[in-house]
């Protein structure tokens, strides 16, 4: 990886290009603490401040943004790997879209699956329920709070989650998430 | 029983739990990163209330925003407050919400259909 | 799932391309990546981002106060320079970049620009990098007292600034895009 580090010009061009062509704004990479969360929430709520959109609309994307970063603080992998911790956040005449990605260990990928593909069939009123059970019956402690911020981001857009899960190594996956809030 | 008052940080709430001067508020935001540990003096606290209930608490709670992991730690301090007032000792809940933001009233609405106590939804 | 990436993918593009330009986060050590509108506002907080990611890596007082003062002269550039809007404006967006190269910190800004306005930069910028260290702090003066010069060239200070406080060589690059405009973009170091 060091062999090509950022030291010259080259890549600008590409790099405003990929912003553009994905309709980003913001794109950040590496360490993800709690201190990073809340410095990339204030950068964004800045920004959403300065729109016309209604509050709702801004809470919305803002707990979506919660939900993804804290999940990469809680359940990033934090081994070194090949991939880094991702976030990046886009507005288009759609919407503002959400995309997070982080490194998991293999044996957790299946459950992620079926998490989130079982939430994407799910009607808003089966939704809801879930979510009332969830809260009411499933403990947060251990490593399994997942599943709430997830619900609460499938109810939030109103829209399916999409997601991929990329090979990283034997041990490694690299889980990707997009939403997309509806202004 | 001790007067629980933390100030609000950016990413925790103003808490104030003072039966002397009876004020009881939770307002602003909530998405620690150990919910747990925050809420812990709460709970401890609502052990403490149960134990010596004081009738006519008026829980407000005024929160701009809280992130799922508080979810649970807020549907926590309602169930207790719900043992409380089954027990006899009457107590309400006020929850208010910013008129323009709907998906705050229908979370109190949430809580309000979870929990067996009264609970009102205000707008402000 | 089918219908979700449908109806995500009518007018965007795949995940897959997104996991593209990670890549190329990746590969190329980029941190952080802005792309739109430049204003104070929002120049005061990309700052204020910066200053708290690298606080709370604890990366060294004196490095961070560097890498502020240098990213205010390249975000206020930006802003500033802001091209009238002429009805022929070819619409390129403002990028501002923060990444990591093996000793350094690279700081990377990237706008349109008038023609007009690129011989006095590209003059100052050879001058600023032709120059050692005390030279640079004798032009600086000198550009104090002389403050039509920096009128005329706008990022005439700034320039000189940045150079003292990154104490390597301003990259740059212009890149025509028509008759009116071009790319300007520059590349500052900071050793870490």
């Amino acid at each position: 990886m060091n062999t090509q580090t950022l030291d010259d010009l080259k890549f600008v061009s590409e790099v405003r290009k990929q912003m553009d062509e994905n309709q980003l704004m913001l794109s950040y990479r590496g360490e993800m603490s709690q201190e990073i969360v809340m410095a990339l929430l204030n950068l964004t709520e800045n920004k959403l401040n300065q729109t016309s959109f209604d509050t709702s609309i801004k809470t919305r994307v803002f707990g979506v943004m919660v939900e993804c970063l804290q999940n990469i603080t809680k359940h990033s992998d934090k081994g070194s790997h090949e991939r880094s911790n991702v976030f990046m956040i886009g507005f288009s005449d759609q919407g503002y879209m959400i995309y997070s990605g982080n490194v998991i260990r293999t044996e957790k990928v299946d459950e992620l699956r079926n998490k989130i593909t079982r939430i994407n069939t799910m009607t808003e009123e089966e939704l809801k329920d879930f979510y009332k059970y969830w809260i009411k019956n499933e403990a947060l402690s251990g490593k399994s709070g997942a599943g709430l911020g997830l619900i609460h981001i499938a109810r939030k857009t109103g829209n399916p989650l999409e997601f991929d899960f990329e090979q990283v190594d034997n041990d490694h996956y690299f889980f990707s998430l997009r939403t997309l809030v509806d202004h | 029983m001790k007067v629980i008052n933390i100030p609000a940080t950016e990413d925790t709430p103003k808490v104030v739990l003072d039966h002397e001067n009876k004020i009881f508020e939770i307002s602003g935001r909530s998405l620690p990163e150990d919910v747990v540990v925050f809420y812990q003096p709460v709970m401890e606290w609502l052990d403490n209330f149960e134990n010596t209930p004081i009738p006519n608490m008026e829980l407000a709670i005024k929160l701009e925003y809280f992130n799922t992991a508080s979810s649970k730690l807020i549907l926590d301090i309602l169930l207790k407050l719900e043992e409380i007032y089954q027990d006899g000792t009457p107590l309400k809940v006020i929850w208010y919400f910013l008129s323009s933001d709907t998906d705050m009233k229908e979370a109190g609405e949430e809580y309000s259909e979870i929990v067996g106590l009264p609970f009102e939804i205000t707008e402000y | 799932m089918e219908n979700a990436s449908k109806k995500l993918l009518a007018n965007q593009k795949s995940l897959t391309h997104i996991s593209e330009f990670h890549q190329l986060m990746d590969e190329k050590d980029i941190m952080l990546v802005y792309c739109g509108e430049f204003s104070q506002e929002l120049n005061k907080t990309l700052l204020a981002f910066t200053e708290r990611k690298f606080k709370s890596e604890n990366v060294e007082d004196n490095t961070r106060r560097k890498m502020f003062n240098i990213m205010v002269e390249m975000l206020q550039n930006i802003s500033k320079n802001k091209v009238e809007n002429t009805g022929e404006d070819p619409g390129i967006s403002s990028v501002f970049m923060l990444g990591n190269s093996s000793d350094d910190y690279v700081l990377i800004s990237s706008n349109m620009i008038r023609n007009d306005k690129i011989p006095p930069l590209k003059n100052r910028l050879d001058e600023v990098n032709s120059l050692d260290k005390e030279g640079l702090k004798q032009l600086y003066k000198d550009a104090r007292l002389n403050a039509t010069f920096s009128e005329t060239s706008g990022a005439g200070i700034g320039i000189i600034d940045i150079a003292r406080k990154s104490e390597q060589k301003l990259e740059y690059n212009f890149e025509e895009i028509n008759d009116t405009y071009s790319v300007f973009s520059l590349l500052i170091k900071v050793s870490k």
